[in-house]
């Protein structure tokens, strides 16, 4: 299905609005929405919600070679999907501009910045390494996918746990978790994105845009950056240009966010994980189970 | 109307009626080989007389005739303009069906606009045709909707505001400034104030009516307004 067409009030309107400072769910400019993350009951899944947008991950993990030029790397591999659940206009199968481009800023973050210690994921250097896949599903759009997905895969990597292996000459055993306890996963930081929608050729700034105000924005910057502000992306689109002054400006927003989203995310995987470990036996159910129950 | 049953996708429908009266089905519900009618949708039934329907959140609007929608402008062409109401296809509005409308004098729509018109032929196997004139040739309210907000609720809401023994919009009108509103079949609400903040004030309340009983309708309202004049 094609998408709803944008009519001139509603665009008239969000920038009025903005003028007055005002937006349609009463949020102050520079406020995210609600955060919720739900853990499901096996590793490396939960959903994750900003506002009414919410995006599922689940992390599974297989035995691959890895690739001659990095022979002693694991492999991380994140892939969005954008099915008609989330939107109409959202289709199956072919990747739209927006899934490429929201797939490319996801890898750029957490890939190239190395979120993943992926050489621990080798088992022996040029012949198999672990291969770490996460899947992400658009549950329901209501805008900010990006922000929503880049939580989710960094919960979904941090709640996975992963099989021991061990290696002797040539036998290669993977040990089931009745044998071993699985291990964590060890990632090296936590690159938060934090999105910016601009209107009016940049005189008026939102942070974590709703779909409404995607489709009447000129242009978006995303930073990613982790919480000693280190910034891991910077990504401006859209026609329009911007000062330095206001990139630094979203630069320091970002800062303060990232910090209270940081502590928010590392104070839900404590409570989880101290849940798990009282609770041992729940390790065989499904997201299927989880979802009849909710 | 007090019937409260909840049916599912598939469900056999018993339904009750006086005898001697002819049965009518609405939307959700179907006859199937066996004489049994059965249920297309999750929803409530409801039932008026000998007419029996399911009441859904549904969102997806099918158009159907006489029927008054607010549509958005998306392209125009010599004759006839493209028109998105929210169903499946676009639908078609000639530039003739306004009042006072002549080959030569052609009425003011760009695209993007937002357009309250009545739906002329609502069926299944063809495009909806759309007119902005009642049958005297006069407008009666309908064409272009200048400036002010639209946004999209869920069709059975759409129908419980515009339903006359809804005493919401009534209610809360009497104590807020003056404001237009304009409500299409089709799910789609155009509001109109004085200021944004009572805009944005009646696109909540609107939405969280939604999951309010028409017996809590006083009592919501009343908090409706002393949180906007907190906001205030």
């Amino acid at each position: 299905m094609r998408e709803v067409p944008l009519s001139l009030a509603e665009y008239d309107f969000v920038i009025k609005a903005l003028q007055d400072n005002l937006r349609l769910d009463r949020r102050s400019v520079y406020d995210i929405r609600d955060i919720k993350i739900n853990f499901l009951k096996t590793r490396g899944a939960c959903i994750v919600s900003i506002g009414n947008t919410q995006i599922s991950a689940q992390v599974s993990a297989d035995i691959v070679k890895p690739k001659d030029s990095r022979p002693n790397e694991g492999i991380l591999k994140i892939n969005l999907e954008l099915s008609p659940m989330g939107a109409q206009h959202f289709e199956v199968g072919k990747q739209s501009d927006q899934g490429v481009e929201l797939n490319r800023l996801l890898e750029k973050n957490l890939k190239q910045s190395r979120f993943l210690d992926i050489e621990t994921l080798c088992i022996r250097a040029g012949e198999k390494v672990w291969q770490i896949r996460i899947d992400l599903n658009v549950l329901n759009y209501e805008g900010n996918i990006l922000d929503c997905a880049n939580i989710a895969v960094i919960c979904a990597v941090s709640h996975f746990r992963l099989p021991e292996v061990s290696v002797t000459g040539d036998q290669i055993k993977i040990f089931t978790p009745e044998e071993r306890n699985p291990i964590p996963l060890i990632t090296i930081h936590m690159p938060i994105t934090l999105s910016f929608a601009f209107f009016d050729q940049g005189k008026y700034l939102v942070v974590d845009p709703t779909e409404l105000e995607e489709k009447c924005m000129d242009g978006k910057l995303v930073i990613g950056m982790n919480r000693h502000r280190e910034i891991c992306t910077m990504q401006l689109s859209g026609n329009m240009l911007l000062l330095k002054d206001q990139i630094k400006r979203c630069v320091d927003i970002t800062a303060n966010k990232v910090a209270k989203l940081t502590e928010f995310i590392q104070e839900e995987l404590n409570k989880t994980t101290s849940d798990l470990d009282q609770n041992q036996s729940v390790r065989t159910s499904s997201l299927a189970d989880k979802m009849s129950l909710t | 109307m007090l019937e409260s049953i909840v049916a599912l996708p598939g469900d056999e429908i018993e339904i009750r009626r006086k005898e001697g009266k002819e049965l009518v089905i609405g939307p959700g519900l179907r006859k199937d080989n066996q004489n049994t009618i059965v249920s297309m949708k999750c929803g409530l039934l409801k039932k008026k007389e000998n007419f029996f329907w399911l009441e859904s959140h549904q969102k997806r609007y099918v158009p159907s005739r006489n029927e008054y929608v607010i549509g958005i402008a998306v392209t125009k062409s010599a004759e006839t303009i493209k028109i998105d109401i929210g169903s499946s296809e676009y639908a078609s509005l000639s530039f003739l069906a306004f009042e006072n409308a002549t080959k030569r004098n052609k009425p003011n729509v760009e695209i993007g606009d937002l357009l309250y018109c009545r739906v002329l032929t609502g069926n299944k196997d063809m495009e909806p045709e759309l007119v902005c004139i009642d049958a005297a040739g006069k407008a009666s309210g309908l064409g272009v909707l200048k400036d002010g907000f639209m946004f999209k609720i869920n069709l059975e809401l759409a129908r419980r505001l515009l339903s006359g023994s809804n005493q919401f919009l009534r209610e809360l009108s009497k104590n807020i400034p003056p404001f237009e509103i304009t409500i299409g079949m089709n799910g789609r609400i155009w509001i109109k104030t004085s200021s944004c903040k009572q805009t944005i004030f009646l696109f909540q309340a609107i939405n969280q009516y939604s999951n309010v009983s028409e017996s809590d309708t006083e009592n919501f309202i009343k908090n409706l307004l002393k949180d906007y004049s907190d906001w205030e």
